[in-house]
Parts: C-alpha cells; sequence; structure tokens
C-alpha cells in the first residue's frame, strides 16, 4: 500500500474549521481491498475529507492532528486504504481551542466518489481546549454486500 | 473574484488584530487604528512593516525573506528557532513569485511550506504564547500579507491549491 494512502489529508476550499477532531463511533473492521475509491485523475485523497478555508488552515488542522495522536494518520480515522477502512459512524466534531468564541465555522465532508456529502455552519461557543464540544456532521461508511463498493453518506443510515 | 474580496476584509483584520498581539492596556485616545498601529508601531510593541506598493517588498540580502520581517524575527528569536521561522517565513514569500491559476506551481509550492511548517513546529512548543507554533506561524503569515495586494496574492494562492490535498512531511525538514 503506498504510503500516503495512509495518512488523513486535508483539502482547501470554501468552508473553516477552528480545530476538528473526527472520533469514529460503533466501527467493524471490513476487509475489503477498492484502492480505486481513493484514486481520481493522479491524486490521492483519503475516503472522504474534511475540506478547509485556507490552506494555512489545513496546515494548522494537520498538526492538531499530528499533537493529538502522535501522527497525522491516527487508528480509526478514514483511511483510503480499504483493507483497514472500517464500516460504521464516523462523527465530526467542532473544538474552540481559544480565541473562536462566537465566531462561524463551517465543516464540508467530502468524498471522492460521492463529491460534496454535507456542508455544516455553526456559531463557536466558549472555548475548550481540545476537547469537542459541537457534533456537526457524521458520516456512515458501508459496504455494499453485493459489489464490495465502500459508500460514505451523511448521517446514520446505512 | 467576489470570493477574494469578501474574505479580504476579515483577513485584514486578522492580519492587523494577530500583530496587535494581547492588549497593550494603554489609556490614549487614537483617532483611528492607523493612529493606533503608528503609536505601537513607535513603540516597539509592534514590528515595523513595510507596506509599500510592492508585493515582495525590500530584501537587501537577497536572501528570500523580506527585511523587516527579518527583522522582526531576528529580534524575537535565535539559534534553531530562527531558522525554523526564517525558512517558514521564506517558503511564503514565494508566494509573490507564483504565476497566476499555476496549481503545479502553487502544489510544489505548498509541499515547501509544508516543510517549513514541519520544521518550526518541531522547533517550537505551546508552553507559551511567544513559543506557541500556532501564535508564531500566524503571525508570519500576517506580516507577510500585510497590504491588500499582498493579501490578494495569498488569496489567489489558495484558490490554485482549492481541491487540492497533501500530508504533512516526516523526519527533520529543517534546511
Amino acid at each position: 500500500m503506498n504510503k500516503p494512502l495512509k495518512r488523513i489529508t486535508a483539502a482547501v476550499l470554501a468552508a473553516t474549521i477552528a480545530c476538528s477532531t473526527i472520533t469514529p463511533v460503533a466501527a467493524q473492521p471490513s476487509p475489503s481491498p477498492s484502492p480505486s475509491n481513493c484514486i481520481s485523475g493522479g491524486l490521492l485523497f483519503g475516503f472522504f475529507n474534511g475540506v478547509l478555508t485556507t490552506e494555512k488552515k489545513a496546515e494548522d488542522a494537520m498538526q492538531k492532528f499530528k499533537e493529538k495522536y502522535g501522527s497525522n494518520s491516527p487508528q480509526g480515522v478514514p483511511n483510503c486504504d480499504t483493507t483497514q477502512l472500517a464500516e460504521g459512524k464516523y462523527s465530526f466534531s467542532l473544538a474552540n481551542y481559544g480565541g473562536a468564541q462566537g465566531s462561524s465555522a463551517s465543516v464540508q465532508i467530502a468524498s471522492n466518489a460521492e463529491g460534496v456529502l454535507g456542508t455544516r455552519t455553526v456559531t463557536m461557543g466558549p472555548a475548550t481546549l481540545t476537547t469537542p464540544s459541537i457534533k456537526v456532521l457524521d458520516v456512515t461508511v458501508a459496504k455494499d454486500p453485493r459489489t464490495g463498493r465502500m459508500t460514505a453518506r451523511i448521517g446514520n443510515q446505512i | 473574484m467576489a470570493f477574494i474580496k469578501n474574505l479580504a476584509a476579515p483577513f485584514l483584520a486578522a492580519a492587523v488584530l494577530a500583530a496587535c498581539g494581547g492588549g497593550s492596556g494603554t489609556t490614549a485616545n487614537y483617532q483611528n487604528d492607523k493612529e493606533r498601529i503608528a503609536a505601537l508601531e513607535a513603540d516597539g510593541k509592534l514590528p515595523k512593516l513595510d507596506r509599500s506598493t510592492d508585493l515582495k517588498g525590500p530584501d537587501a540580502n537577497s536572501d528570500g525573506v523580506r527585511d523587516d520581517i527579518e527583522a522582526s524575527l531576528k529580534g524575537q528569536f535565535q539559534g534553531a528557532q530562527l531558522g525554523a521561522t526564517m525558512q517558514f517565513a521564506r517558503a511564503y514569500q514565494q508566494v509573490f513569485d507564483l504565476p497566476e491559476g499555476d496549481r503545479i506551481a502553487a502544489k510544489t509550492l505548498k509541499i515547501e511550506g509544508s516543510r517549513a511548517s514541519n520544521c518550526l513546529f518541531d522547533q517550537f512548543n505551546s508552553a507559551t504564547r511567544e513559543t506557541n507554533p500556532y501564535v508564531v506561524s500566524d503571525s508570519i503569515v500576517s506580516m507577510t500579507f500585510n497590504t491588500k495586494a499582498r493579501l490578494k496574492a495569498y488569496m489567489a494562492y489558495n484558490k490554485a491549491l482549492s481541491g487540492s490535498v497533501w500530508s504533512l512531511p516526516e523526519g527533520d525538514t529543517c534546511e
């Protein structure tokens, strides 16, 4: 498996994230090799990605991941390696680390196969350092039992 | 260009606020922000920044870092931390050399920028505000893109990167 595939990636588009965390919930192992889920036009994507406004915010978000998990490829995040990608629900939450109270924060989630899955905008509350305080989106990853293809959808529905 | 216009005002405001740092506690009354900034610069509480119309600004020693930013960094840091901040500032200064809309050149620069960022985060820690890598890096970005024209160049860089992905580099990326 290509090493970059194992890394969480960040992208730049029209959204703002003060600080994000991803928590896999009720994830089950699901071996199903299908790397084409993550390759498009020569670019390697994570199975699905958080989208940020500026390259600086993307850089900061990756550094936050590194601080929190020791690398920017923590176990359980939406790995592009479908032999390791777990089915189940992934919850995206925001934490105001500091200084963002009252700011508007938007989170957009996109997958390579389905495009933009959803966007939510929230107003940040009091600072909580690295503790998430606002749940914004759930992404459900599931495998089609007939084709073996992995899909990602917003919400809890598989 | 509506997208850039909409973002320009808050970014300029953020640049000013980031440069201001914590409250000065001064009770002086100023007519406007220009006077307030001038007073802070005169007191040495803010770096005296070049605000010329030249995008790249002065770089007398041709080290790739704008002279006023270099002076500010040398006044705050030394050793490996100074090296990391200079590498970071040099990477962002190259935004002004990018051909408009050249996504490949932007991505190439982003990779260099990530190496510089990785180095800076390795050399700093969050023990104090002065050594917090998020604060230090934000400050350098704010100083680099401190005029409307420079900020527009930064937004064009972000536009060229829109939709792209990258990862943090691994290992020692300090030059």
